[in-house]
This record gives structure tokens, sequence and C-alpha cells, in this order.
């Protein structure tokens, strides 16, 4: 392939102090919201125990209520005592802790387990990636996790789990070890992400949602026992809820105040009084003007990271459709300017960037590296009745991705066959900044799928994005619990070794599904790879029943639950998990997908058709991590791979969705809703390659997997449009439960440079849309500047790369990470 | 590469290809699949495809790829002609090329991909179903397959089968040729053929032997006869911008000159020399002999560049 010469993005330029004249993005501005940007990573994030201390003094009190009564009391309780901070730039206000800089929260309601770990780690000083102060460590310890111990959701959820079941997500019967085999995420969060309702708080503010609630409080039967055991307190929780936001907002309203009184700067005086009546407005009345709906927002955003851990996961949902009203009228009648609008985004922007979502736990922070987290904003798309959706304001939003070097919130724009081309070579002219914006979802994927599980159209018409890839209809789903990642690498690994993780002192983790060396056919193979498959897919199903049954015992969310129509309709809570109405499903991932279907291809073609191994050379160089089988080591590199769009590695990478997808077809989850296939890795294919044995693709032992729907890295041969044709070809579209495919690609600079580039990006995208492909995002970006990153932090530590569904600097990231990042494939065309 | 499991049938001439290239954005409009065909008629000196030269298949070895005789060493046992030569010193392996005849039975026997054979036997369908895998890119780009080479019009049995078929089946097809071919083949080509890509490299007949091996006679009178004969034709016409053979405005103009004689051209694309296949000829033990030439430099090109009547001047947007 010819090599063309190296082509800096706009990116690389600025990061390199080379700007150049056409370069859009700002760097170095020191003014306003630039100055909140250059402080953003001054110092370490910093967790915060004042909602925990809150929440719990209300928990304390409550005992024996209803669940989400109980929830929204705390939630109101913290909304009344929060200590307040508004720093002298802030134009946005509001966040969850009193102290300036990045911050993020402990739930120990969840994990009271591992916040302690966190805490005896910071009173012994070992903590690298957070803060958290040796008082609040020790007020941990001895005041908030002694109440939660015996009853946090993670260790009912670790204690209810059948021993088979334990024995097989965790080592030596320590819930507190994971196994990376089966890993059961379910039980360190809430949920596992959420779009709220945000135009209804716009609309109605806070109290007239109040006021229709009280009127249907009124006129409930009290006589039927129905309603004084569910809907009642559920109602009365919705109340409480409204009030917490509106006391909220009044208290930041008083700060305000009072700053601007002792404000010796007049501007900043004036800007503050102007804050002060912004939030006595909202989100207690609706909103009037675009700063007031942006505040609005963003308190609902506030209090629900508050109110529970959406593993990082609060999505903006459809910002250029429920905003528009507001900045269409504001630009008509003069108040504002394209560039003020775009000025209050970004301090908009910066709020989610100053939280940040922290794990407990180590294993999480290993899986979401870099500080990742979600808030997507959705722009493009359809209207809800089907015609194109991209407006001046979708346009704003791209404007200010490519202007604003900033990582959050991550961009979706949702593309669809009749996306005029205005909007297209718009957003292609940002994904070419080489930050990775926006990622790309598609309509003529997901509309159907909605409609196809029972979804009207007006309702897949209007999907959200939300989280790394995936897709929520806010009205209408319901509770949605954290992922189970499946371990692919760990599935063949045990085929391989009859049930056995090498690592792991031969343990069996696996049904014994005999020695491979005794198989005489293929198709034996692959029904042992199926057996040890189908026996995760259950344990994955029996985690996935007990933490959901056990949730509305241990969790609520009265807030999510009032932006949510089924919820609300149904007075229930989200954790339910059965809300009449609802549109129920879940999901789960596939980790290691072209690893596990190399890995299988290797063994066909290499040990049962052209027989150029036996099964026992090929295990015993397995075993022996290829040391001293160089020439078995470049068979299995050299054997067929998937992302070449050749039909047998095709046919075999279907054939490992259908067995999950076959099975999630069979087995219903309690409600009556289906578990549905993914392949998000985040950046757990990381961690969890390093307990996976050499697998026959190749790969050495205890290194990383493959990542998304991505081909291996390094196995590609054929070019872009093969990895594109395999990712189609693969889907199994007999049944419905296949959701978001994630699929990073790497392009050079040079090859989508000009306009002419522009467009082969456009044909690209169209092509993928055709396709049918769920998600595409593109890492644009010179190889040499990956390297001099690595090498050199300090110049490069504002340099943004995708991760996975997710955008991140690409210092925060762990070498192995780095180096897997540098090692995908770099295509052009 | 997977080919069709049905029989072949016996009026079906053979193609013989060397490489399949996809999403290729340079020759032709849109997304293109390049299937290049071996045997060329020249042996232009600067040629970045050594492989294509000879009309049979022909071995590759690669050694940066080889793992060596003490790791491995399969493929001595596995060569019938006793053509593996073996470093006493370190087990490094080579390709005794008087021994060699290119049979291929040590490729599978090579776990590391160091032995390739270039040079494939197809048939137009299979071609098709090959090519075909990629019509997702073509339908939106307006794309479709370019055959280049080596000389595509010296196999015109199954040039001509090919691109009918092609045109049979809504695809649109481009074709490169060096345009020193009978001009029956140009004839039985011309009518499958939406895009012809034919390259003058210089006016001068003896530089032209000296650099290429052949006169430039057939290749300028095809050029005009194409032009006079097939007014209708899209016609771009390349000149390759080699140094130390036509590097100069004084030996461009000349061409430019020409060119300009023939109303129907639709485009002049430049080609600078490039040292990609530097590589390909290591592995098939061929000195390069361009060793010590530069590419020509950026100012150059823009000179000569502005040389192209302005009406024929390729843009660069050509997607």
């Amino acid at each position: 392939m010819e090599t063309i010469a190296e082509i800096l993005t706009p990116q690389e330029n600025m990061i390199r102090g080379q700007p150049d004249e056409n370069s859009q993005l700002k760097a170095g501005k020191q003014t306003g919201v630039h100055s909140r940007l250059n402080r953003l990573r001054e110092t370490k994030p910093r967790f915060s125990i004042e909602r925990a201390r809150l929440f719990t003094e209300s928990f304390r009190q409550s005992k024996g209520e209803p669940q989400v009564l109980r929830w929204a009391k705390a939630l109101k309780n913290v909304a009344q005592h929060l200590p307040l901070l508004i720093e002298p730039d802030d134009v946005i206000v509001g966040r969850g802790c009193s102290f300036p800089g990045r911050w993020g929260l402990v739930y120990p309601e969840l994990e009271a387990g591992a916040i302690e770990t966190l805490a005896e780690e910071a009173l012994s000083g070992q903590t690298e990636r957070y803060n958290l102060s040796p008082e609040d460590a020790v007020e941990l310890k001895d005041q908030i996790l002694p109440f939660w111990k015996e009853d946090s959701y993670f260790k009912k959820v670790m204690e209810h789990l059948p021993e088979d079941t334990l024995s097989v997500t965790s080592r030596n019967g320590d819930p507190n070890q994971w196994s990376g085999i089966l890993v059961p995420t379910e039980a360190t969060r809430h949920s596992a992400q959420w779009v709220p309702d945000y135009e209804k708080v716009l609309r109605k503010g806070f109290n007239g949602l109040k006021q229709e609630i009280e009127q249907r409080l009124q006129e409930l039967d009290s006589l039927n026992w129905h309603n004084r055991v569910q809907k009642m307190p559920f109602l009365k929780a919705m109340i409480l809820t409204c009030e917490a936001a509106i006391v909220l907002a009044h208290r930041y309203a008083e700060l305000a105040l009072t700053l601007s009184e002792k404000e010796k700067d007049r501007q900043r005086a004036k800007e503050l009084l102007q804050i002060a009546e912004i939030c006595h407005q909202v989100p207690e009345n609706p909103a009037r003007t675009l700063r007031e709906a942006i505040q609005s927002q963003w308190f609902v955003q506030l209090l629900s990271r508050l109110e529970q851990k959406t593993g990082g996961v609060i999505s903006n949902g459809r910002m250029d459709q429920y905003l528009y009203p507001y900045y269409k009228n504001d630009l008509e009648e003069g108040r504002i300017t394209e560039s003020e609008a775009q000025e209050l985004f970004e301090h908009l922007w910066l709020n989610m960037a100053n939280y940040v979502e922290m794990y407990a736990a180590g294993t999480g922070a290993d899986f979401t590296e870099g500080y990742a987290h979600w808030e997507t904003v959705t722009i493009g798309g359809k209207t809800v009745d089907g015609q194109d959706a991209s407006n001046e304001l979708s346009h704003l939003l791209l404007k200010s991705k490519r202007e604003f070097p900033l990582n959050f919130p991550d961009l979706g724009a949702r593309i669809h066959s009749q996306a005029p081309d205005r909007f297209l070579y718009d957003i292609c002219n940002t994904i070419k900044q080489g930050t990775g914006s926006p990622k790309l979802i598609n309509d003529e994927e997901i509309i159907p799928y909605y409609l196809s599980i029972g979804a009207d159209a007006s309702e897949a018409n209007d999907y959200a994005v939300s989280g790394c890839a995936e897709a929520r209809l806010m009205n209408r789903e319901t509770y949605f619990r954290g992922i189970s990642l499946i371990n692919l690498g760990a599935v063949i690994e045990m085929t391989l070794n009859n049930g056995r993780i090498q690592l792991f002192e031969n343990q069996r983790f696996g049904p014994e599904t005999g020695d491979p060396g005794k198989f005489e056919s293929w198709d034996q193979f692959f029904g042992a790879f199926r057996r040890q498959l189908v026996n995760l897919l259950m344990h994955m199903m029996t985690v996935r029943y007990i933490s959901d049954t056990l949730a509305p015992q241990y969790l609520a969310a009265p807030l999510l639950s009032l932006l949510n129509d089924t919820c609300r309709n149904a007075c229930m809570d989200l954790h339910t998990g059965n809300v009449p109405g609802g549109l129920h499903r879940s999901e789960f991932d596939f980790i290691g997908y072209a690893t596990a279907i190399d890995s299988l291809l290797a063994v066909k073609k290499l040990v049962f058709e052209e027989k150029r191994l036996t099964m026992e050379e090929l295990i015993t160089a397995l075993k022996d991590n290829f040391e001293g089988h160089e020439p078995i080591r470049h068979l299995c590199l050299n054997a067929p791979k998937y992302g070449n769009n050749d039909e047998e590695s095709n046919r075999i990478g279907q054939a490992v969705e259908r067995i999950g997808v076959e099975f999630c077809h069979q087995y219903p989850l309690f409600n009556g809703g289906r578990m549905h296939v993914r392949y998000i890795p985040i950046t757990s294919h990381i961690a969890l390659g390093f307990m996976v044995g050499a697998t026959p693709n190749g790969r050495k032992a205890n290194t990383y997997l493959s990542e998304g729907t991505s081909p291996s890295q390094g196995a590609n041969t054929e070019g872009l449009g093969a990895v594109l044709l395999s990712n189609a070809a693969t889907k199994c579209n007999r049944f419905n439960e296949r959701s978001a495919r994630l699929l990073n690609v790497k392009l050079v600079p040079a090859t989508v440079e000009g306009d002419s580039g522009t467009r082969k990006l456009m044909s690209l995208v169209k092509t993928w849309m055709d396709l049918k492909l769920w998600h595409i995002q593109f890492n644009i970006v010179n190889q040499s500047t990956l390297l001099a990153a690595k090498a050199d932090p300090e110049q490069y530590r504002d340099l943004i790369v995708r991760v996975a569904g997710y955008n991140a600097y690409f210092t925060d990231l762990s070498q192995d990470l780095q180096d897997e990042i540098i090692e995908r494939a770099a295509y052009e065309f | 590469m997977k080919l069709s499991n049905a029989p072949p049938m016996s009026s079906e001439p053979d193609g013989l290809i060397f490489s399949v290239q996809r999403m290729a954005v340079h020759d032709g409009p849109g997304w293109r699949t390049l299937v290049f065909l071996k045997g060329c008629p020249l042996r232009c000196r600067w040629c970045c495809n050594p492989e294509s030269w000879i009309s049979e298949p022909e071995l590759a070895f690669d050694s940066a790829k080889c793992i060596g005789a003490k790791k491995c060493g399969f493929c001595i046992g596995a060569c019938p002609h006793s053509a593996i030569l073996v470093s006493k010193q370190n087990g490094s392996i080579a390709v005794d090329r008087n021994r060699c005849c290119s049979c291929g039975e040590c490729v599978d026997y090579c776990p590391s991909n160091a032995r390739h054979i270039y040079g494939n036997r197809v048939t137009a369908p299979e071609l098709l179903e090959i090519v075909e895998k990629d019509v997702m890119f073509y339908s939106r780009s307006g794309g479709g397959v370019t055959l280049g080479g080596g000389e595509p019009l010296l196999q015109i049995d199954f040039v001509t089968r090919f691109l009918d078929l092609c045109k049979k089946n809504g695809l649109h097809t481009a074709v490169e040729t060096c345009g020193a071919v009978p001009w029956s083949n140009l004839e039985r080509a011309v009518p499958s053929i939406d895009h012809l890509f034919f390259d003058v490299k210089s006016t001068d007949n003896e530089l032209h032997k000296q650099y290429t091996g052949v006169p430039n006679q057939l290749i300028l009178n095809n050029l005009q006869k194409l032009c006079s004969n097939y007014p209708e034709l899209k016609l771009t016409v390349r000149i390759p911008v080699i140094p130390e053979f036509n590097d100069s405005p004084e030996q461009i103009k000349p061409i430019i000159k020409f060119l300009r004689s023939q109303p129907a051209i639709s485009n002049i694309e430049l080609m600078p020399y490039h040292r990609f296949g530097i590589v390909k000829y290591n592995t098939l033990n061929r000195a390069y002999p361009m060793e010590k030439v530069t590419p020509p430099s950026p100012a150059l090109l823009k000179v000569l560049r502005e040389m192209i009547p302005s009406g024929t001047r390729q843009r660069k947007e050509d997607f």
C-alpha cells in the first residue's frame, strides 16, 4: 500500500503549537469559559462525601417506609442541606459538592464494602487517580459506612447468588475478587444509563409537575389498599422530588444574591444578580429563554447524579430538538447571538466535565479508563413524524465541538437516509478535526430495531442516543440494569482446556466439555465452545434475575421515575422492573468478539481442515505461550481473520452471535422483556485480556482482547470496506435480540484531506448507513502523534482520542490502553 | 481469495491476476476495486509493480517475514526442485532463482506468509464475484471496477469477457493501459469501458526505448485512433514524471503539444515518480534500476502541472 505524506489534523496542529490559519480550535484563550477550561485538569478529581452524609442521615430516620419515599426524602435532605459553591466564573450554576475542581461522589447504598477499601487506601495515601481527604475517609469509615455495611445492594446481590454462579463470577468464593470471565457490573450501579425527559421540566417546571401529581393524589380512591401501599407513596415521593429541585435552585439563588452584594467587580455583581433571578425562575417554573432552559436542564442532571449512580451515564437527550424553540425565539427577539449561545453551551459542557464518574472498586476503573462518563448529546435524526430533524442548533452544537477542545460531553449524530448533505458535510468536517466527535448512530438500524420489539413509530423515531452507543426511548422504556460482560477470550480458553483457566491454577470455571485432543470434528469443537458459552449465559441470566428482583427493595429513583411517562402513569418506580405499559429489554456485552472468531477459525482451518497442526501441538504451544513454538505462532497469526470479509469468518462470527441471541430469545427476563447482545467494551477488553492465556489466533497470554466489533489489532489486510462488510455480514438478523455494535475506525489524516476528503468520508458514512451498522466512530490521528504522546505526555496532555464510545485525553489512559490504540489498524483509502 | 464453486465452463477464458485492491480512489470515480492483471510489454525502469511483468505465476519471498531454518525450515522439505538456499551461518533462507520454477509448493508450508505466488488464474464470472463484494461502496460513490496491471489489454479475451459481464451487471468500468497493444485489442475492449486511462511517457522515441524497452510509435498511433474513432469515450491521459527521463518542461512540452492536437482527451494527469515498489523488487530478487533517484519536487510538479491546458487539467476533487 502506498504511503501518503503526513498531514496534520487541526487538533494535532494545535498541540504541536502550530495552529494553522484555518484552524478553528481556539487554543490558549484566557477569558470566561476558556479560563474555566484551562483550569479543568489542574487537580486530581476529588470524592465528595457530602451527598453520602446527608443521604444516610435521612435514611436513618425513614426505616420501614416504602423505598421510593425514603429515596425522595433523602434526595430532598441533600437538596436542602448540601453546602453550595459558586465559582468566580460560573455562569450555569450547580455542583454536587462544596469544593472547587473536578468532583465525584460515593454511593454507600450501592457498594459500601468497596468504599471502605477506598477510604482505607486514602488513609494510607495510596490514591493515584483521585483525592479523598483523610477527614472524609474517617467519617466514611466511622459514621456513614456502618449504616450500609450489611445492606448495600452489592452485598445483597452477592449474598443471593447461587454458589455455582458465584464460583464463575468470582475467585475463591470471594465476591470482591472478580474472575473476569463473567463480570456482573449489575451490582455496582443503580442502573446502566438513562435519559430523563428534560423537555417536561423546561415546559412545565417542577411546580407544574408537582401540581399535576397533587391533583392525581387527590383523585385517588384512598379506600383502595393498592393505592395506599403503592400509588400514594410513589406520588408523595414525586412531590418531594419536585420540592427538592425547587429548594436546591432557590438556595443557589440566595447564594448568588449574597455573593452579588459582596462582589466588587460590577459586571460580575450584575451577572450574579442575573443568576439569582434565573434560579428563582427555573427549574420551578417553565423556562422562558435559552439560558433559563440550559440552567434548568443542568439542575435536572445535577439532581440525577445526587439521586443515583447510573454508571456515569445521564445523557443529554435530543438537545437540538428540545432546546431549539428557546434558541430560535431568543435569536428572533434579539436576546442572544449565536456566539453567546455557544458560550452558554460551553459552560454547560464544563459543568459536565467537572463531574467525574469514579469507581470505588478498582475493577470499575479498569473498565472505564480516562474517567469515562457519558452525557451524550444527540443531534439530528428524525422528528416524531419521521422527517429530517436537523436544524441550526444541530449545526451550532457541531461548531462548538470543533471550536471548544473538550472531550465532554460526547456528541452523537443520528444519521438517516434523508439526512441532508449539508448536515453530513458539517459532521464530516467536525470528525476531521481529529478529536473523535461526533460518533454516528444509525437510524436505519435502530428505528426498525425498536419497531420490532414493540415501540410505536412515534416513539422509535424519537429515540435518544445514550451512553456509549446505545439508544433509549425515554418515556417508554423502563428499567435498565447494569451490564454483564462475557469474556469470549475466556470461553475459548475453557473450550481448549476442558473448562479450566490456566492463570487461575487451572481451576474449573466452566463445564467439562471434554479433552479437545479427542474431538473428531470441527462441529464437535464448536459444540464444546457453545456449551461453554451457554453456561456463562445461564449464569449471566441468573445474576440478572437476582439483581432485578432485589433492586426494588434496595434502590429507587424518584426523579428519573417522575420524568418517565410510563413510570409516572403507573405510579411505579423505575427499579420495579415490570412497570405495566413499559418496553422491557436489557443488554449484556460480548467482549473479545474478533479474538473468539479468529481463534475458532484458526482451529477449524489449521487443525480440522488443512490438518497442519494436531490439537495437541496447538494446545501445547498455547500452554507455553508459544515460547519455543514460533512456527505455530506464525501459522496462527497468518490464519484467516475476521474483518476481511471472507465468507468463512463471517459465518463463524454470525454463529457466535447466534448463540447469544438465540439464548436470549428462548429465555426471557423475569418481566417478559428480553436480554439483547451488544458489543461495547468501554476499556474492559484490556483488563479482561489479562486473565486469558494464549489464544489460537496467535495472541499471547495476558494481553488485550479485540475491541468492540473491530478486527483483532493487526488482523485486517483487506482495508476498511472489508471491515464494514464483515461487520454487516456477522449480524444474526433472524432474531430481534441484538443491539449495539461498537465500531472504532482509525483513519490516517491524509486520507481525508481537503474537500474531496470530506466527500469521501460522507460517502463512507452513507455506505455505513446502507449496511445498517449500528454505530461508527473515527479516530483521525497520525501514528507519529500517538507515539510522541506516549513518550512525552506533558507536551501532549491535551490530545483527545476516541477510546470506545467515548473520548478521553490520551495521556490519562494506561500504557496498555495507549498501546492498544496505537496498534489498532490505521486505514487509508 | 474465495472463488466460485461452480465448475469452470470449458469456453470460459482464464485471466491471470496478481492482486485485488479495494476502496481505491485515484483510478476512476468513487470507490474503486482495482484488479491487477499480470503481464506487460513494457519494462519501465521506474515500474512500481515488478510482479506484473511476466505473464506467468511467480514466487515472491519476503525475507523480513521468514523466521529462518533454525526455528522453522518447513519449506526446505516442501520444495520439489531444491531451490531453497540455507545459510550455514545463521539458518537464514533465500531462493535459488536458477532452480525455482514458481510452482508454489512451498507456499502452503510457510507458517509466516513469507512466501507468496503472484498470479492467480480466474475466469471472468469468478472475478465478477470477487469485485461484487464491494458493490455497496460503488452505489453510494459512483465507483466501480478498474483493471490495471501489468497491461490488462494483453489478456484481451478474458478482459472483454469480464468487461462485458460488468456492463451487463450494471458496474462502472475503467481500464488503465500503457497503450502498447494491437489496435484490435483496444477496439474490442473500448465499447465496454466507461473510463480509459492511457499512459503517454515520452514523444522522444529513442528515450522511450531506452527507459521502457519499446518504441512509442504504436502507443501514439493508438491514442490518435482512439481519439478520432471514439470521440465520446471518457479518456484520461497520464504522464509519469520520471527523474532523468522526462522531468523537465522541455520533455513535457512536446507531450502536451501532441495531446493538445487530440481534442477528445478529457483529462491529463501527471503521475509523479515514487519509490513504493522497491520492497517488491527485493522479494523477487530483482535489482531496482533507479536506486539513486529522488522523487520530483513539489515546485517542479507545480510548474509542469501549469503546462497542462486548464480545460483538461485534472481537478483534485475527483470524488
